[in-house]
């Protein structure tokens, strides 16, 4: 399949394509505003993806390549927007409201995903690389362009403003500390 | 609870659930990566496109070329040319340009007659008539003292070239061409008839010549063009007077005979919005035991009662004449419709739309931040919707009464039209709120406008005026929002064209 792609044979891309664009779109879809962005973030990912892949020296797996081009492209196309540059080094969605009886609930991974996409969109990326994808502090810090200080504390936020949501949703399990904790003082 | 998270291992349980998340792309995906990558294998539409554009632009093409042709060989055919060498001999050229008779002349070897005739000519004169019908009658009713006036008012000179390398210093070459602003080329084709059927022509068989044959006729019979065609004095001296001005002149005429095939019109159209929804509202599905129901004054079978709005079109259209009533028409306008919502401002909240992904037939959710609800709060704002579009309609127009002052006219078209702005307040799927999400709006769409109008003619400016109605053939939203809304407006039409 590999040889397929570099080949630049259609029929190898599109086998490519179907087995990996499932996940990834899942990935766009936690960075995007919609289904449409995410779709079209997808799109141009894979385009670098089969333009690059003379680069994937075969070194792990061919998956955690592929998503990771998509990431780092989700992240340039988010970076284009100015409201995104602003909304990712400010802290103004902490006055943000909201309603937890309107969180979708369909399968447990589409509401985990539903709820992260509430947080707003410079929490949810902060979260989205450092939860999930796993960067740290410091590489987030320079993908965005902001120092590593927002970069924690935007996580710190978004997780906080998660687990609200997730809590109030019955996903999340109360800590046992914190359970204790109400009934000793009650 | 062995699917849900703990606190204590939050990033791992987060990453575990969120890399389950899975969606399937629509195939509009993968259409566009592989045209991207194959660009050679573009797909169909953008061919039939092309080829569509082409096509019209051919058609058109070869429309315009056609009348030029017959304008053009109706010239060819009254092209005479008349040498003339001391003793003013006469060649007469039937059906050939002159420009192949003078490419057949320099293929002709020197040594030949015809070669020697041409090359030792002392007087060429090359006359193109395109109205022969017309100078003759002038030639047989006006005296030749009075021609010069007469040539002045009905022909012009095309072009006039003095030849310094000939032996002989009135060696010259006159081209001149006459054209009648009034007759048309297959009136000029039977007036030639009329000149081929003269007695200075009856001995020549125009059919049968050869462009040799021509030569040597020419200068075996050497008909004195003096004695024949009084005018070719006043050639002579009309020719003195030629200049590159003239040219111009000839060919800004035949510009100008294209160009009355088209005019353009300006417009605009005040206009009245409203729009009518169809299609099915997908209800939101809701886990929790309780939704509220909320007073919903602006919505009947939650399809949002709107309120009309004003719009505006205006543009620039061109009129292309298919026959004496039939017209072709396009051009470019903008178009500004939308509708009013009347709302109440609420606490802000996130409330859903529940989409359908066209390509699995799938439902899923968008949720959005709103302050605004239906019926539930204080404060009444109004929600405006509108689009800003800018089209490209293609259409017909048919005056089915016309005189030389008034003109009754029906006018149809289709537009392609590309969204430019737009917004957009949906009502969510719980039916309580308003979300406001541009990005769910069609970039392309395709509308209609008909129409009736009356053309009344001033001196300077042709003024249009009349109903038109404009529909929207394709819903304002994109495919995965269920609810179709379809745009009509309402309105007066007022164009201008300049007089010609």
């Amino acid at each position: 399949m590999i040889q397929g792609c570099l080949d630049n044979i259609a029929s190898a891309q599109e086998a490519l394509y179907n087995r990996f664009s499932p996940r990834m779109l899942g990935v766009c879809y936690r960075f995007a505003r919609n289904r449409e962005d995410a779709e079209d973030m997808m799109q141009e990912g894979f385009i670098k993806v089969f333009t690059q892949i003379h680069q994937f020296r075969g070194q792990g797996a061919l998956e955690g390549w592929v998503r990771k081009i998509i990431v780092h492209t989700c992240i340039n196309i988010l970076k284009k927007n100015k409201k995104f540059t602003d909304s990712v080094d400010l802290f103004h969605a902490g006055s943000m409201h909201l309603n937890e009886d309107n969180i979708p609930s369909i399968l447990q991974a589409k509401q985990v995903v539903e709820c992260i996409r509430l947080l707003p969109i410079g929490y949810r990326t902060v979260l989205n690389l450092y939860a999930i994808e796993g960067f740290s502090h410091k590489e987030i810090a320079s993908i965005l362009d902001i120092e590593e200080s927002t970069s924690r504390s935007q996580y710190t936020r978004a997780k906080s403003m998660l687990e609200d949501i997730l809590l109030k949703k019955k996903i999340l399990q109360q800590p046992r500390e914190r359970v204790r904790m109400a009934s000793g003082t009650s | 609870m062995e699917r849900r998270f703990f606190m204590n291992d939050f990033e791992q349980s987060l990453k575990e659930q969120a890399d389950q998340f899975q969606m399937i792309p629509s195939k509009k995906v993968w259409h566009g990566i592989y045209n991207d990558l194959h660009p050679g294998r573009k797909w169909p539409s953008i061919a039939m496109s092309l080829s569509l554009i082409f096509t019209l632009v051919v058609i058109g093409h070869m429309h315009v070329h056609n009348q030029d042709n017959l304008v053009a060989n109706t010239k060819n055919v009254d092209e005479i040319v008349v040498k003339s060498e001391n003793s003013n001999q006469v060649l007469i050229k039937k059906n050939n340009p002159i420009a192949e008779l003078t490419n057949h002349r320099e293929k002709s070897t020197p040594n030949s007659p015809s070669g020697k005739e041409l090359n030792n000519s002392n007087q060429q004169i090359e006359l193109a008539v395109s109205d022969l019908h017309d100078n003759l009658s002038n030639q047989s009713s006006v005296p030749a003292s009075t021609n010069d006036n007469n040539l002045n008012s009905s022909f012009e000179k095309n072009s006039t070239s003095t030849d310094s390398e000939n032996k002989n210093a009135d060696t010259k070459k006159v081209t001149q061409t006459i054209y009648d602003k009034e007759l048309s080329g297959v009136e000029n084709y039977e007036s030639l008839s009329h000149v081929i059927n003269a007695p200075v022509f009856a001995n020549i068989n125009f059919d049968k010549l050869n462009t040799d044959e021509l030569v040597e006729k020419a200068t075996d019979k050497s008909i004195l063009i003096n004695e024949q065609f009084p005018r070719t004095k006043n050639i002579d001296k009309a020719s003195e007077n030629n200049s590159a001005s003239d040219v111009k002149v000839a060919s800004a005429k035949i510009q100008r005979k294209r160009d009355e095939k088209i005019n353009w019109v300006y417009y605009a159209a005040p206009m009245v919005n409203t729009v009518s929804f169809s299609g099915e509202f997908l209800k939101e599905v809701s886990n929790t035991n309780f939704t509220p129901v909320l007073l919903r004054v602006n919505q009947k079978e939650n399809k949002v009662i709107h309120n009309s709005a004003l719009g505006f079109e205006a543009g620039a259209q061109m009129n292309y004449l298919l026959s004496k009533r039939l017209k072709f028409k396009t051009g470019v306008h903008l178009t500004y419709s939308g509708y009013n919502i009347i709302s109440n401002q609420v606490h802000p909240t996130v409330s859903s739309l529940v989409l359908k992904d066209p390509a699995t037939g799938m439902t899923y959710e968008n949720s959005y931040f709103t302050h605004y609800g239906d019926g539930t709060g204080l404060a009444i704002t109004t929600l405006h919707n509108y689009s800003l579009q800018a089209s490209i309609p293609l259409g017909l127009q048919y005056a089915f009464y016309d005189n030389s002052k008034l003109q009754f006219s029906l006018a149809a078209d289709i537009e392609p039209s590309f969204l430019l702005k737009g917004n957009s307040f949906i009502l969510s799927s719980n039916g309580n709120n308003y979300v406001n999400d541009p990005s769910l709006l069609r970039k392309w769409n395709f509308n209609s406008n008909f129409g009736t109008f009356v053309t009344f003619s001033s001196p300077k400016f042709h003024w249009q005026i009349g109903p038109n109605l404009r529909y929207q053939w394709l819903s304002t939203y994109q495919k995965n929002y269920t609810v179709k809304e379809h745009l009509i407006n309402y309105g007066i039409r007022i164009g201008i064209s300049k007089n010609r």
